[in-house]
């Protein structure tokens, strides 16, 4: 027991630092880019990887890999706001259905059945259809159905809580509802919370880069991406470098942040 | 531990699979495949049957086949079904189809000679009361006939189909090639016009599923000779890049409108034989004449100026512009382009009408406030040449200091319809007809239909309707080319390119040819091995 507890410490600790590498790279990315990600080079479209340009160049000569570092970026911050999002309104709504139980819970929840019923992208795509392009309406609009699953988890959780000893202790004590809320039912929900959360993190990374292959988020000339496969898409066969090289950064970060999300649960995970 | 190491084979699978899905290699590839198990099985059984089977991966089939429905009959005169009176040959001349000649014989009368011996598929002879109930059908049902030419009145005797015109109108026999003008049987039942419609042509529609495959016999009846091929099936693929694939597995013997880029997969001249020509078809910015900034001419110019379109069009494969009209037309030859690139000019041109960077960010700024220019940009004809133009264009515009905010976005026609742009792209065929009027009448004309650039030049609506009223056709082409000077002289828009259109067949495939007028794909002339 003791001894899985440690190794699963240890992979946390391991998957911990390269998420914080690749964090790294995603905020220095402009600084350690060889080129600007935006200048466009006529004189060499779509040349091949060679040492002055590693990943080679695409279309309109502009240097691949310069515009994955400085892409790295927005996919980062964009997939960090998006979970931050969800996490506290899937937590304050879980909170507040489960703890208040009756009509308030039944409204809240119907609400949530409703946004569940929608499948997940294709809302977003009919949202960012109707508030307009762009990638924080593309987020807002993932969001939007996003937190349903995490307010599901903290209504049941704050529902088998709510009865618990140590909570009608705090009540005979006098404690506020708020209070309560906050320093008996929150504790004991965030550690799952935030297990879901890392998880979680890879997939919105995938929603968030598959929006904007479709040309819902990111706008060009903006390195990002989803975006960038999107470019790519044409010249699969003719340049393939400008593919494999962004698919091969979104594969590697979705990788590390699942395993991640993998090693914050073991530890996190009451049973061990 | 087993559990533990299946999460992680599980997590490397699904990340894997999704960039995969996300990097449209799988996406492609999967849509071909399912391509290939729905269609590919029927054509795949006929062309053992008979060798003269042809499959095409066509990048458009309607949702219906009527010829007077929007722009469905393009599809029914592309696949070599529908037949007009004249037609458009490789020179993009109108030359004698059902009509065996013509004559005007007044300003507003045209008289045309039906082909003697013709008839429809299903037998009935093609007369001049047939050819007139058909065109009368299209503008009974489509307002776009009415732009073509005003109809007073037709008159049928014998083979003799008699047009008057309401207006004179000098590009009548041109206009009459656009297939919305299909001669259709127009005494059969009228439900069967939308699957299966009754035309002349070398083949004949057996069977049609809207937006995705049409099947298609030997006429046998063909005027104009055997036709050379069985049967044919279409098959629709939209994405260009999926119609490469399809003529690399051999799913499909002929495709069209394949991206420049991907031109050279099919280079080795023993497998694929490739068609190109240029055709009417542009790629152009259109600057909104109406807007702060671009509704002075100096700025306008100073725009075109500095931006490398010459370079651009080498980007995205075409044939730099330097005007209006493609060199595939008369109109189009010898126009000189009045803005080659010269950024300094464009600076100098800039400062004088005082918009200078005074807070040294590297913009320009006018009444105290960057320069910013919004530039709408949509994926038309499911290419991606305007965002490359887009792209360069902000990249060249930043280097003489306006700044250039790029928006993509779905629905052009409501963008333009309200006005709020600096800049829109548009792959528009500037003589759908090979004629140079109607493109002219729509986007130059103030108040034209598609004007939506708010383009107003009181000379150029004269010259305009001089044109209209013109019938020597040398003539019609040396007013063109002239008012087409006037537009570029005024900086009115941005001619980037003019488009090769292609065809690409397996080299067993032999009579096909690329139209500088792309009504025409399946032809009698094409044969199989």
């Amino acid at each position: 027991m003791h001894k899985s507890k440690n190794k699963a410490a240890i992979r946390l600790g391991i998957f911990s630092v390269m998420a914080l590498l690749l964090i790294g790279i995603a905020v220095c990315g402009s600084l350690l880019a060889p080129y600007d990600p935006l200048a466009s080079d006529y004189t060499i479209p779509l040349s091949p990887p060679d040492a002055l340009h590693l990943c080679g160049t695409d279309k309109l000569g502009r240097d691949v890999l310069s515009r994955i570092l400085c892409g790295a970026g927005s996919s980062f911050f964009l997939t960090f706001v998006m979970a931050a999002l969800v996490t506290v309104i899937g937590t304050v709504v879980g909170m507040v259905a489960g703890y208040a139980g009756g009509l308030t819970d039944s409204i809240l929840m119907r609400c949530m059945d409703i946004l569940l019923a929608f499948p997940g992208s294709v809302f977003a795509i009919a949202v960012t259809g109707i508030i307009g392009v762009g990638i924080f309406n593309t987020v807002a609009a993932l969001a939007l159905v996003w937190w349903t699953k995490y307010a599901r988890l903290v209504r049941s959780m704050t529902v088998s809580l709510k009865d618990r000893d140590f909570v009608w202790q705090a009540r005979f004590g006098g404690a506020s509802e708020s209070k309560i809320l906050l320093c008996c039912i929150l504790p004991e929900v965030l550690p799952q919370v935030v297990t879901m959360a890392a998880m979680d993190i890879g997939n919105m990374m995938i929603s968030l880069a598959g929006l904007s292959f479709l040309g819902l988020a990111s706008q060009p000339p903006a390195p990002e991406w989803g975006y960038m496969l999107y470019e790519s898409r044409q010249y699969m066969q003719t340049a393939p470098w400008m593919m494999i090289f962004p698919g091969i950064a979104l594969l590697v970060t979705v990788m590390v942040f699942n395993l991640l999300g993998d090693s914050v649960r073991d530890v996190l995970d009451p049973k061990n | 531990m087993l559990k533990r190491w299946k999460r992680v084979a599980a997590g490397i699978f699904c990340a894997g699979l999704a960039a995969g899905i996300l990097g449209g290699c799988s996406t492609a590839a999967k849509n071909e495949s399912d391509e290939s198990t729905s269609s590919g099985t029927s054509s795949n059984e006929a062309s053992q049957q008979t060798a003269g089977h042809l499959n095409v991966a066509m990048f458009w089939v309607s949702t219906s086949l009527d010829p007077a429905d929007g722009y469905d009959g393009w599809v029914l005169s592309r696949i070599g079904a529908g037949e007009t009176l004249v037609k458009l040959d490789e020179n993009a001349q109108a030359v004698p189809c059902l009509a065996e000649s013509w004559e005007q014989t007044d300003e507003n009368t045209w008289v045309f000679q039906i082909r003697e011996g013709v008839t429809f598929s299903n037998g009935s002879p093609v007369d001049a009361q047939a050819c007139m109930n058909a065109i009368q059908r299209a503008f009974d049902l489509n307002s776009r006939a009415g732009e073509y030419f005003q109809l007073e009145s037709m008159e049928a005797d014998g083979q003799t189909l008699t047009i008057h015109t309401a207006e004179p109108t000098g590009a009548i026999v041109n206009n009459l090639c656009e297939p919305l003008f299909t001669i259709v049987d127009t005494s059969v039942d009228e439900q069967t016009m939308d699957t299966a419609p009754i035309c002349t042509g070398p083949y004949v529609v057996d069977s049609f599923s809207p937006e995705t495959e049409v099947a298609l016999v030997r006429n046998e009846q063909y005027w104009g000779g055997t036709p050379g091929l069985e049967s044919i099936s279409i098959f629709s693929v939209p994405d260009s890049d999926s119609r490469v694939l399809a003529m690399q597995s051999g799913e499909a013997d002929l495709t069209t409108t394949i991206d420049n880029t991907n031109l050279a997969l099919f280079s080795d001249e023993s497998q694929y034989t490739v068609y190109e020509t240029i055709g009417p078809r542009t790629n152009v910015v259109y600057y909104n004449n109406a807007r702060p900034l671009l509704n002075e001419k100096e700025f306008r110019q100073a725009i075109s100026l500095a931006v490398d379109k010459d370079t651009y069009a080498g980007l995205i494969g075409c044939a730099p512009a330097t005007g209006l009209y493609s060199t595939a037309l008369v109109c189009g030859q010898d126009v000189t382009d009045p803005y080659p690139y010269d950024p300094e000019q464009a600076g100098q041109l800039l400062d004088s009408l005082g918009y200078l960077d005074t807070d040294g960010d590297g913009l320009r700024e006018a009444n105290g406030e960057n320069i910013q220019l919004q530039y709408y940009i949509a994926a038309d004809h499911g290419s991606a040449d305007s965002a490359i133009i887009a792209q360069a264009m902000q990249s060249d515009l930043k280097k003489v200091g306006i700044d250039v905010q790029l928006i993509q976005t779905e629905n052009m026609s409501d963008v333009r319809a309200s006005g709020n742009y600096d800049f829109c792209s548009a792959n528009d065929s500037t003589a759908p007809t090979a004629d140079p009027e109607i493109f002219l009448v729509q986007h130059y004309m103030s108040g034209g239909s598609s004007n939506y650039q708010n383009y107003s030049n009181s000379e150029v609506d004269q010259l305009i309707e001089t044109l209209v009223g013109t019938f020597d056709p040398d003539q019609r082409q040396q007013q063109a080319r002239d008012i087409s000077q006037m537009i570029l002289d005024d900086a009115g828009s941005l001619y980037i390119g003019y488009i090769y259109g292609n065809t690409v067949t397996s080299s067993r495939v032999s009579g096909a040819a690329q139209f500088p007028i792309d009504y025409y794909i399946i032809t009698r002339d094409i044969t199989i091995q």
